[in-house]
């Protein structure tokens, strides 16, 4: 059964508390969610292959060939329009009932918060930069229906959409990625050590961290490693920084662009990232990639957690656009379809140090993690 | 938090995508489905009250507030939940395992007139 592979949700100190009828409402999110991807999703391949690439090649003379071509036929399909409308109606459901969790407790966030980024033996740090820009391709869309995004601020020195962004991916995952979301930071882990076991990080940057739930895994891994975190969003940093505090990990968290820092040339071991460069655009992919270059020490590493989103077919290709279109992640179907070898070479680094590949989750993501790995050359 | 100055955008930027073949069968799906989850609400609500009433028949307001439940209910419920689930999408399940997406054939059509005739 599907809830035998989901995690409870992991206590800290400043996590957004639920209401028993709200975690009764994120329950019901989670197994609709659930039924929606597991049972459904895979229904939609079976439809695809008896009915829909049939009809295709019927009206055309030859089998489909793009997702345009899946999708004239597909979404006249009443199996896909109902699934479709019901995982966003699911999507916007969930959304709006972690905002509204958020937001009847903020003044508790905000005081809980304030204990561990006020408090005078904290081990980390908080640098905002009221001057970084958030960038248009986070800017301009709501990612994930998220109204306000990840920035929002409804005042000075809200953490909301920090708190939210916490609770919200728990739900968002089924809680198949961990107590505390921290599948991806485990995974990258356990894919630096096996892959470059030489590497003894002493400074490492998770760029794009959101409030952290990938960074922490790295403190308790490289707990004598200098740990920094950037995001464009401040909400999430100052909640970031409190949850790191509350659980008791090290790490300097900043308000910068990954696309360009202000760390020095060469002052890293190691650069990571987790699920942000689908929510980046093709520019920004090169620019934090060739970042990412500039930031590592000669013999440093650079590994990027992603979706798996390398499309096999037509129909795979048209299913990706689905939370490009509909979920406001514009960039997630362009990425699958981008040469990421090309990028890294293109910023610098030796081609064959250059890795692509799909390795297992740490917990229970069906599908796995896509790993983007590179090497900068020398030491 | 009633403070409307401290409530943020409600709506998610760049309007709604439909998907059904009216806006409108979207609107009520969305009230479905929070029909549904609020459904799911009141059946904890009604297994946490079942089961303070079973250990102290004479609870109170306070005895609810505690109730803490065990991993063996948060099982049970969530066993709960996947039928609920079963239920409330059976009419795609059911229309998935038919060919014809759970229409009427005009075979059948035919088959029901001739069964209802005069003279059969």
């Amino acid at each position: 059964m599907a809830e035998e592979r989901e995690s409870r949700r992991g206590v800290h100190a400043v996590m957004p508390l639920q209401t028993a009828e709200e975690e009764s409402r994120f329950n019901f999110a989670k197994a609709l969610k659930a039924s929606l991807r597991n049972e459904f999703k895979p229904r939609l391949r079976e439809i695809y292959d008896s009915r829909v690439a049939p009809e295709f090649a019927r009206r055309h003379g030859r089998p489909p060939q793009t997702a345009d071509d899946v999708a004239e036929v597909m979404e006249e399909d009443a199996h896909y329009r109902w699934w479709s409308a019901l995982l966003r109606a699911q999507q916007e459901s969930y959304v709006q009932n972690t905002l509204l969790c958020v937001e009847r407790q903020l003044d508790d966030l905000d005081a809980r918060c304030r204990r561990f980024t006020e408090a005078n033996d904290k081990l980390g740090s908080l640098r905002l930069n009221p001057d970084v820009e958030i960038p248009w391709y986070q800017a301009e869309v709501d990612i994930h229906c998220v109204p306000g995004s990840y920035h929002y601020e409804r005042y000075e020195g809200d953490v909301g959409q920090g708190a939210r962004s916490d609770l919200g991916a728990f739900i968002f995952s089924m809680g198949r990625h961990g107590p505390y979301n921290e599948d991806k930071g485990i995974v990258g882990v356990n894919y630096i050590r096996a892959q470059y076991p030489d590497l003894k990080p002493a400074r490492i940057l998770d760029m794009g961290c959101t409030v952290g739930q990938s960074t922490l895994p790295y403190a308790t891994a490289f707990p004598d490693a200098e740990l920094h975190a950037i995001d464009v969003a401040a909400p999430c940093l100052r909640y970031a920084h409190a949850r790191a505090e509350a659980l008791g990990k090290k790490v300097h968290f900043s308000q910068q662009n990954a696309e360009h820092t202000d760390f020095e040339d060469e002052s890293f071991d190691l650069v990571v990232s987790h699920i942000l460069l689908h929510e980046t655009s093709a520019r920004a992919l090169r620019n934090i990639v060739r970042e990412c270059h500039r930031l590592l020490k000669p013999g440093g590493v650079m590994l990027h957690v992603e979706v798996p989103i390398r499309p096999k077919d037509p129909f795979d290709r048209f299913l990706a656009r689905w939370d490009s279109l509909h979920n406001n992640e514009p960039f997630w179907g362009t990425l699958a379809e981008t040469d990421l070898v090309a990028v890294a070479v293109e910023a610098g680094f030796r081609r064959d140090s250059v890795i692509e590949t799909v390795t297992n989750t740490a917990y229970h993501k069906v599908g796995g993690w896509m790993v983007y790995a590179a090497r900068k050359e020398g030491a | 938090m009633s403070d409307k100055s401290r409530k943020g955008p409600v709506v998610p930027k760049g309007g709604r995508s439909v998907f059904l073949k009216d806006p409108d069968s979207e609107r009520l799906l969305a009230m479905i489905i929070a029909v549904a989850s609020e459904v799911s609400v009141l059946y904890d609500k009604i297994d946490r009250l079942e089961r303070v009433a079973a250990e102290k028949p004479s609870f109170t307001l306070a005895d609810l507030a505690a109730y803490q439940p065990t991993a063996e209910v948060l099982a049970e419920r969530a066993e709960w939940l996947q039928g609920y689930m079963a239920r409330l999408l059976r009419i795609f399940h059911e229309d998935l395992d038919d060919n014809d997406g759970g229409a009427r054939s005009a075979a059948y059509a035919d088959l029901m007139d001739r069964m209802a005739r005069p003279d059969q």
